[in-house]
């Protein structure tokens, strides 16, 4: 799989000309192949950025490409963007098959419904993230780990190169969140360019090699992982004092302990 | 239906099923039934025998219980394709075709043409349809003006308030009409029936209703996408604003035909939808034919009851809503609420 290349350069937007600026000056450049992380406080423009890199928000200035081209206008058939929304409402009893089958529209024409070669996609999806056996099922009794596993599906049915989440891992326990990080990296080794928004330094470091600090719809810092998340950076993006410490080998963000505890554990830096 | 867990449901990539077939069955067998059900020579009905040695049976059936029949089909299974798009469009189970000002709007038109233009069939039908659609403008461009919640919310509340506006106006006509003349004309339009209807009816309700019948099954699929949530259907390539005016256009003006010759004819639109998802799935490839094939045969069945039931005609707006609120009541205390209504 080719994974996509997004450039972002000198975003500028605003919901509506009187309302406040969301995104200011922003640059981003998501390698192809690369999981890059979104990492910012809520109300910091990560979603608003995911909308824009879909092409259903519009910047008041700037440039965006994806593989060099413009993210799609609305009723423009393309495949390559797909998106994981945060907690999808299903408000219809379609069985899981028929909801994962959605994700076959950009590659048909309006008056075509999907086919017994489009139905094979959508079963490999969900076998992809893991509920073969659950086809029939409706997706409004799914668990919400289910749920969330039939969204990722629904994205991949549509064969994307550029797969976007809006918080992948809120709403979900450890089990599920482990499953869908598993999923990710899957996804990742095979060339898909990943980039998940998040307000959880811990599922950074856990899956992006890449990371992106997003403060009041500035850009704090960008690149590898490992040199950008540091205490410094956290605190910069949080407003509270962090450590950053190593717990069996792997970082970890612990925040700020009590007044009068004394950390145990060595910061890293 | 809503299969519980791991109950297998029919293949996707084979809409046309078993259950559709049972139920085109069900609908020929019942408008066979209805040519001969009536007060004709007397209840129950005619026996089919009678027709080559009786002229005016020959004429009831083929000059009046047949496009009777076919109206009341045609008016059904609209208003039931419509109630279905229009649920699916606005993501709301709870959604009827008359919302977004229709159905006022058809009310104050065919009232409007009782009281004030001399109560002609064609005035007051033409003035139905007219105002229906002119109710539909109406809410949407209040919407497009109002600065409050998301596209399909503004919508809604705009066609409350321009059903309001229209309603209000009735209430008006109302006021206004010929206590002895004009007022229970004005009532027994607003209650529906199929009574007037002749072939030269079938003129309104065909050309409007069966084009709108055909693109809406053609365009099934879409609706599945645009029930999800509209950022999500814009990543799937649908351009929502498009095609969901489109849809509601269809839907509308299907349903403004039908209200003009058979005026207020309630629940149809809100209750077969329901029942199509729960006997055969949400998926619209599925569920809008089976809504429209049970809002005909729940039209016709009723309309049967209205012209034998009692000596005088009984108006089918009663019969329906009599019929739908039973039948709601009874899914709905029934269904596990899994759709989160």
């Amino acid at each position: 799989m080719n994974g996509a290349r997004v450039e972002v350069e000198g975003l500028e937007f605003a919901y509506g000309p009187d309302g406040p600026q969301v995104l200011r000056e922003l640059s981003l450049e998501v390698p192809a192949g690369s999981t890059t992380a979104l990492l910012g406080r809520n109300g910091a423009g990560k979603t608003t950025l995911l909308y824009l890199l879909l092409g259903w928000r519009r910047a008041q200035r700037g440039r965006i490409a994806i593989d060099g081209r413009e993210p799609a206008g609305e009723g423009r058939r393309r495949a390559a963007t797909a998106l994981v929304p945060q907690d999808e409402h299903v408000p219809f009893d379609f069985s899981l098959l028929e909801y994962v089958l959605l994700g076959r529209a950009p590659h048909l024409a309006v008056l075509r419904a999907p086919g017994a070669a489009d139905v094979e996609v959508a079963r490999r999806a969900i076998a992809e993230v893991g509920l073969a056996g659950l086809e029939a099922r409706p997706v409004p009794v799914l668990s919400g780990g289910q749920r969330q596993l039939a969204t990722i599906a629904r994205a991949l049915a549509q064969e994307p190169r550029l797969l976007l989440l809006d918080e992948p891992f809120s709403h979900l326990d450890l089990g599920n969140a482990a499953r869908i990080a598993g999923i990710l990296r899957r996804l990742a080794a095979a060339g898909l360019t990943i980039l998940f928004t998040t307000h959880d330094p811990n599922a950074v470091l856990e899956l992006a090699d890449r990371v992106a600090l997003l403060s009041d719809g500035r850009l704090l810092g960008q690149g590898p992982t490992r040199e950008v998340l540091t205490a410094a950076n956290l605190r910069a993006t949080y407003g509270v004092a962090v450590d950053l410490v190593e717990i069996a080998g792997r970082p970890v963000v612990l925040p700020p302990p009590a007044p009068g505890e004394a950390p145990s554990i060595p910061k890293i830096r | 239906m809503s299969a519980a867990a791991g109950e297998p449901l029919p293949e996707p990539e084979r809409p046309l099923g078993r259950s559709l077939a049972l139920l085109g069955l069900l609908l020929a067998l019942l408008a066979g039934l209805s040519l001969f059900v009536g007060r004709y020579p007397s209840p129950p009905g005619l026996s089919p025998g009678l027709l080559a040695e009786d002229e005016v049976a020959r004429a009831l059936v083929l000059d009046l219980r047949l496009p009777r029949l076919v109206a009341a089909i045609v008016l059904g299974g609209m208003l039931a394709a419509a109630g279905l798009t229009m649920q699916m469009i606005f993501r709301n189970p709870l959604v009827e075709p008359g919302l977004l000002g229709v159905s006022q709007g058809a009310a104050f038109g065919a009232a409007l043409g009782i009281v004030a233009l001399g109560g002609s069939t064609l005035v007051v039908q033409s003035l139905a349809a007219l105002f229906a659609l002119l109710g539909l403008a109406g809410s949407w461009v209040l919407a497009r003006a109002f600065r409050f919640g998301g596209a399909t919310l503004r919508l809604v509340l705009a066609g409350i308030a321009v059903s309001a506006l229209l309603s209000a106006g009735v209430g008006l006509l109302k006021l206004l009409a010929d206590p002895l003349r004009q007022l229970p004309e004005i009532t027994f339009w607003l209650l529906g029936g199929l009574f007037g209807i002749g072939w030269e009816q079938l003129l309104w309700l065909l050309p409007a209703a069966l084009p709108a019948l055909v693109l809406l099954h053609l365009l099934a699929w879409r609706m599945n996408l645009l029930s999800l949530a509209d950022e999500t259907a814009f990543a799937l390539g649908v351009a929502v604003r498009r095609e969901r005016l489109a849809l509601l256009v269809l839907a509308v003006v299907g349903v403004a035909a039908g209200v003009a010759v058979a005026g207020m004819v309630g629940w149809i639109g809100l209750i077969t939808p329901h029942l199509a998802r729960r006997l055969l799935g949400a998926d619209a490839r599925r569920a809008l034919p089976a809504a429209t094939l049970l809002g005909a045969i729940v039209t016709l069945l009723c309309d049967d009851l209205a012209r034998t039931l009692a000596g005088a005609e009984i108006p089918l707006g009663i019969l329906t809503s009599l019929v739908g609120a039973v039948v709601f009541a009874i899914v709905m205390v029934r269904s596990p609420l899994r759709a989160r209504a």
